[in-house]
């Protein structure tokens, strides 16, 4: 038994590379590149009227974003920053644009002295008038500064003078990295992650989930922002759900072929075809503030608009939170009724119909103690496999109620991801769900063997 | 008494039982019992019926609800104008003789001339046309039956023969191609094609120029203009007027509305005429238009949905079939019937791929059968006289007909005190092409008439004006094709893969196991999201994504029941009796594993229909004007007022599940050994 927990648990991480891998290449191939998608925002794809500097601003957005490089070196970053390791690559284009540029530079200072010498003046001038405060020592500092990115730009417009050296450069590129030295990398050693906000020499920062393409923020802060609010729904959701229909799965099981049995087998069956999108605009239209019968409910989001001189741990405040989770809590809930007292009624009649039950009737105990305490124990065992799925569940979220309900959770934020190919929030939220998953399969599977000692996994 | 058995199926039951119990042999089959079993289960029966009912609706939509005439029987007027210009166009480029000026009076008139001449000329000469033409475009819209077929052909020989890159700079060139053609040295049979059509065309051109005569006088329009001669300069302004707005609002535009009754349109012309021409325009003598039969909607079917129909016909007349398949035993039998059930409709619909011949034919129908483009002595119509993509502007969001009163103000004109008598028939006659305009869709009158109370809006329109009745119709075919595709796929996966991991066990076990984890770990609807979103929204991706994001849960349940079986004394015989792996296990496992496997594909069902119509309100359903019912739904989030929009599809969507659910349920309960009673 140890040994098989023991096995599941070394398959995890497996599992778990070989899903990495898998999302990774998905997302990779799909059409659409993310630094396209930041240059020209637009659907229509404006043509930029500059092209020069939206290349530019193109490729260094590609660089930013690790994708210029192969994908398994973009794949092996992403691991190691999640180890906390920083997996060094060197890029033969980045080497040959450095030694292009101070080539130029060179040029440009041997052949323009006076030039520099008058901008020289001015930067200083410049500075002085700006930052009056600071040291003589730091303001020629900042003099030079400004002077070096100044001769910077004019050399880098100096380039087509030089066409013959950088052809020269070009070829000694050619002949150390091969034809295509423009997409050669090659590992330059590890070191420690230092991407994080605020970090500091030395310190091992792991479980970095790189940082979103959109606003350039931590993935964990982002994540940080909208489980919460997924998370409350999802607890509610099942909390709810399983109070109200493991009595119900009872009951049927007992009540098995009369009435009320049917009447609720039928009222659950109904509530689970219902989609849900089309019961939340229903209710919606009907039972919210903009509603036509009667107006009790929030229209969407999950916290009331504060007034002045209110916080957020107000009681008026917390209870119109609560009226604002009804909606989408009962639109979660409610397909899952059907489903988990369905499986509470299989295993329990399974077990009602064992010797054991009628050894305990014979014994003269009450009704309510032979169910309860005698067959549910042994009933419970469908809601073993349940458990697996609800860990994944509670980091996910409905991208259509959220939708609906104007709720910023994880679900509407892994759908803007996926459409404007946020790749970083993609692969941490697929990886962190099927961590979860394998993890609630693993316990389930663990459950089930605690639970029914005929259950066993061996092979052939 | 249980429920659905009539009194003699009862007694031949308990007849069988008897002798079952007597001489111990069970004549029924596996299936037989399940089947018994299922329909003890009335709700399971009444799910079963419904969703029957939706499959008949899906697969008939085109009968249903079609803009397009089932069965036609007259001609075209247009065309035959059409095809008159191209002739003389035709002519005048082929031989050098310039082109004749219209209304050219030829003599001989008084000769009655049958057109079928005409029409048999012209069919050949399209060829000709068409073979060297651009303007085969404007005469695509004839449809003459026989015509039709031979254009395509000549025009696909032509094309095999020439090139791509002559054949473009053919389309744009206009009409000298085919005297280039036949300097390119055409191949025997369409060069004699060429030459028995311009024989023709020749002789029968002088006829053509009097089916135009007898058209043009035909017009209403031209009435007028010989009318204003006629009358006095006072009443010839009121009626130029009359004429206008007549024009404007009949002759242009009318046939985008709702057309009138061809009677009452039929009334209006000879009250024009009585009230307004004094003298009477003399019918044109001898010249007739050949009808023909046409069956435009049935054309339109492709093979595929030709498939089903045939399957669906098929199927529903086994119980004729009698002694035509009777086997030895009942297993025999149903071998002899699902093979006769699979052979007829496949070979239907290839001969129909094959061997009829194909042509878009865009006519309007609903408007040319009311403003004179067409004439028809005999029609048969769907009940549903809408298209699915008919858009009406001047009809959107409208609601369903038995909805509140949403009877539109009519602005009331009055007649002024003191007006002649002209005006006053000006007058009413207006009122009457008023009420006209505003007036339902056209009743069909004779027996197409019965059915008149049928073509009205009884769900509303949407946005833009179309019925969605119809769209609903239609819609069913996508939500349900991609329930079973889906499913279908998913299955067929499942069962191998679960198969293979539960039968070997072992590290095949552990293998599979994994690979199923690592699907199930992806949280299904994003993935599916991710991948449309990736490769495009169509519906065979759709199909395709759920199909392989669904198998894991049917692999996990064939491999239970193949955990559970494989220790089983008849699988030990059947290696004992030295047969194969693969024989023993979709021979003989297989079988009596698949009763979880129904119940997951019938739930399955269920949510990949729900998973199509989220895809669809989210966007990323089936492209545009296709219909669906989700995105019908989703097209309600403009505006919650036109409640109709919300309400039909989702309870659509929901009456469907619910029913799959149901018969899963059915299913399930029915091969439980333990609820057997």
């Amino acid at each position: 038994m140890r040994d098989y927990i023991l096995r599941r648990l070394l398959l995890v991480p497996i599992t778990l590379f070989g899903i990495s891998v898998i999302t990774f290449i998905i997302i990779q191939n799909a059409p659409g590149d993310p630094a396209e998608m930041k240059v020209s925002p637009g659907v229509g794809g404006e043509q930029q009227a500059d092209k020069s500097v939206s290349k530019e601003i193109y490729e260094r957005t590609l660089e930013q974003f690790d994708l210029d490089k192969p994908i398994h070196m973009q794949y092996v970053r992403w691991v190691g920053r999640l180890c906390g390791v920083d997996v060094r690559v060197k890029g033969a284009k980045k080497t040959y644009k450095a030694e292009v540029q101070a080539l130029l530079v060179e040029k440009y200072r041997a052949a323009h002295p006076a030039e520099i010498e008058t901008q020289r003046a001015k930067a200083r001038k410049t500075v002085a008038e700006q930052n009056a405060d600071l040291s003589e020592e730091d303001q020629l500092a900042r003099a030079e500064k400004q002077l070096d990115d100044w001769i910077n730009a004019q050399a880098k417009e100096q380039r087509f003078k030089y066409g013959a050296e950088i052809d020269t450069i070009r070829t000694k590129f050619r002949a150390d990295y091969g034809e295509d030295f423009e997409t050669y990398f090659s590992w330059d050693g590890l070191a420690l992650n230092r991407y994080k906000d605020g970090a500091k020499e030395g310190e091992w920062y792991p479980l970095d989930f790189g940082r979103s393409f959109k606003d350039d923020r931590e993935v964990i802060d982002v994540l940080k922002e909208k489980v919460p609010r997924s998370l409350e729904l999802s607890l509610f959701s099942i909390f709810l759900a399983y109070i109200i229909a493991i009595p119900l799965g009872i009951h049927s099981s007992v009540s098995q072929g009369k009435l009320s049995d049917q009447v609720v087998t039928t009222t659950l069956f109904v509530l689970y075809s219902l989609p849900s999108f089309w019961v939340a605009i229903m209710l919606l239209l009907y039972v919210s503030k903009g509603g036509i019968f009667v107006r009790w409910f929030p229209v969407g989001g999950l916290w009331p608009e504060l007034e002045p001189g209110q916080t957020q741990t107000d009681p008026s405040v917390i209870l119109s939170h609560f009226k604002h989770l009804i909606l989408p809590v009962f639109c979660l809930t409610y397909a899952s009724f059907a489903y988990i007292s369905r499986q509470m009624r299989a295993g329990m009649l399974e077990v009602i119909r064992q010797d054991f039950i009628r050894t305990a009737r014979a014994k003269g105990l009450p009704e309510s103690v032979v169910i309860l305490k005698h067959a549910l124990r042994n009933g419970m065992i469908p809601l073993v496999t349940i458990v697996a799925v609800i860990l994944p569940s509670l980091i996910g979220g409905s991208v259509i109620i959220e939708t609906i309900f104007n709720i910023d959770g994880v679900g509407r934020l892994s759908f803007t991801a996926i459409l404007t190919r946020d790749y970083p929030i993609i692969m941490a939220i697929f990886t962190l769900s099927a961590l979860l998953t394998l993890v609630g399969i693993l316990i389930s599977d663990v459950l089930y063997v605690m639970v029914d000692p005929q259950i066993s996994f061996e092979g052939k | 008494m249980a429920g659905g058995e009539s009194q003699s199926e009862a007694r031949a039951r308990s007849e069988e039982r008897s002798r079952e119990q007597a001489t111990g042999v069970v004549d029924r089959t596996y299936f037989d019992l399940v089947i018994g079993q299922f329909k003890k289960n009335r709700l399971a029966v009444f799910g079963l019926r419904v969703i029957t009912f939706l499959v008949l609706v899906a697969v008939f939509a085109p009968f249903l609800a079609n803009s397009r005439p089932l069965v036609f029987h007259g001609y075209r007027y247009k065309s035959y104008l059409a095809a008159y210009d191209q002739l003389v166009y035709a002519h005048g480029d082929l031989f050098g003789v310039g082109r004749t000026p219209e209304g050219l009076d030829l003599p001989g008139m008084d000769e009655p001339v049958s057109l079928p001449g005409l029409g048999s000329v012209y069919q050949k000469e399209i060829a000709d046309w068409d073979a060297g033409t651009q303007t085969w475009k404007q005469v695509r819209n004839v449809s003459f039956g026989a015509a039709e077929p031979l254009m395509n052909r000549l025009r696909r020989r032509i094309e095999e023969e020439i090139p791509k890159l002559e054949k473009d700079n053919l389309w744009a060139r206009g009409f000298r191609k085919v005297s280039w053609l036949r300097k390119q040295g055409l191949p025997s049979d369409i060069e004699r094609d060429l030459q028995e059509l311009l024989t023709i065309a020749r002789k029968n051109l002088d006829q053509g120029y009097r089916a135009k005569a007898e058209l043009r006088q035909r017009s209403l329009l031209q009435q007028f203009k010989s009318l204003k001669a006629e009358v006095s300069s006072e009443d010839r302004k009121a009626i130029a007027a009359f004429g206008k707005r007549y024009r404007s609002s009949i002759g242009a535009d009318f046939h985008t509305r709702d057309p009138a009754t061809l009677a009452e349109f039929d009334e209006l012309l000879v009250e024009i005429r009585t009230r307004l021409i004094p003298k009477s325009i003399k019918q044109p003598q001898g010249v007739t238009f050949e009808p023909h039969w046409d069956f435009p909607a049935i054309r339109q079917l492709e093979a595929l949905e030709v498939l089903f129909i045939l399957l669906i016909l098929v199927g529903a007349s086994v119980p004729l079939w009698g002694r035509f398949v009777k086997g030895e035993r009942a297993q025999d039998e149903l071998t002899r019937k699902a093979i006769l059930i699979a052979v007829i409709p496949i070979v239907g619909a290839l001969l129909w791929a094959v061997a009829i011949p194909k042509y878009s034919d865009s006519t309007d129908y609903q408007a040319g059968m009311v403003n004179g483009d067409l004439a028809t002595s005999f029609r048969v119509m769907a009940p549903l006289r809408y298209g699915v993509n008919d858009n009406d502007p001047t009809k959107k969001w409208a609601a369903p007909w038995w909805y509140g009163s949403d009877a539109k103000e009519q602005k009331v004109k009055t007649l002024p005190v003191g007006a002649t008598s002209l005006e006053r028939d000006l007058f009413v006659l207006e009122q009457r092409i008023e009420k006209l305009k505003n007036a339902p869709q056209a009743s069909e009158g004779g027996w197409n008439g019965i059915l008149d109370f049928l073509n009205r809006h009884h769900m509303g329109t949407d946005g833009t004006g179309r019925d969605l009745t119809t769209r609903m119709i239609w819609g069913s075919r996508i939500s349900l094709s991609i329930g079973f595709v889906a499913v279908g796929i998913y299955i067929f996966i499942g069962i191998v893969l679960g198969a293979l991991a539960g039968y070997f066990g072992g590290w095949v076990d552990m293998l599979i196991s994994r690979v199923i984890e690592v699907v199930i770990c992806f949280p299904t609807f994003f993935l599916i999201l991710t991948v449309i979103a990736f490769i495009g929204p169509s519906i065979w991706n759709i199909m395709v994504v759920i199909g392989i994001t669904g198998w894991p849960g049917v692999a996990r349940l064939v491999r239970g029941e193949f955990l559970r079986l494989r220790s089983r004394d008849f699988v030990t015989a059947g290696t004992a009796l030295g047969f194969g792996d693969v024989r023993i296990i979709f021979r003989h496992i297989l079988p009596n594993a698949l009763a979880p496997v129904l119940v997951a594909a019938t739930f399955g069902v269920a949510s990949a229909i729900l998973v199509e119509s989220s895809l669809s309100f989210l966007g990323f359903g089936v492209k545009v004007p296709t219909p669906t019912w989700g995105s019908v739904l989703s097209s309600a989030r403009e505006s919650y007022k036109f409640w109709w929009i919300t309400l039909f599809p989702g309870f659509a969507i929901f009456l469907t599940v619910t029913m799959y659910n149901l018969v899963g349920e059915g299913i399930r309960d029915a091969v439980d050994p333990k609820l057997r009673q």
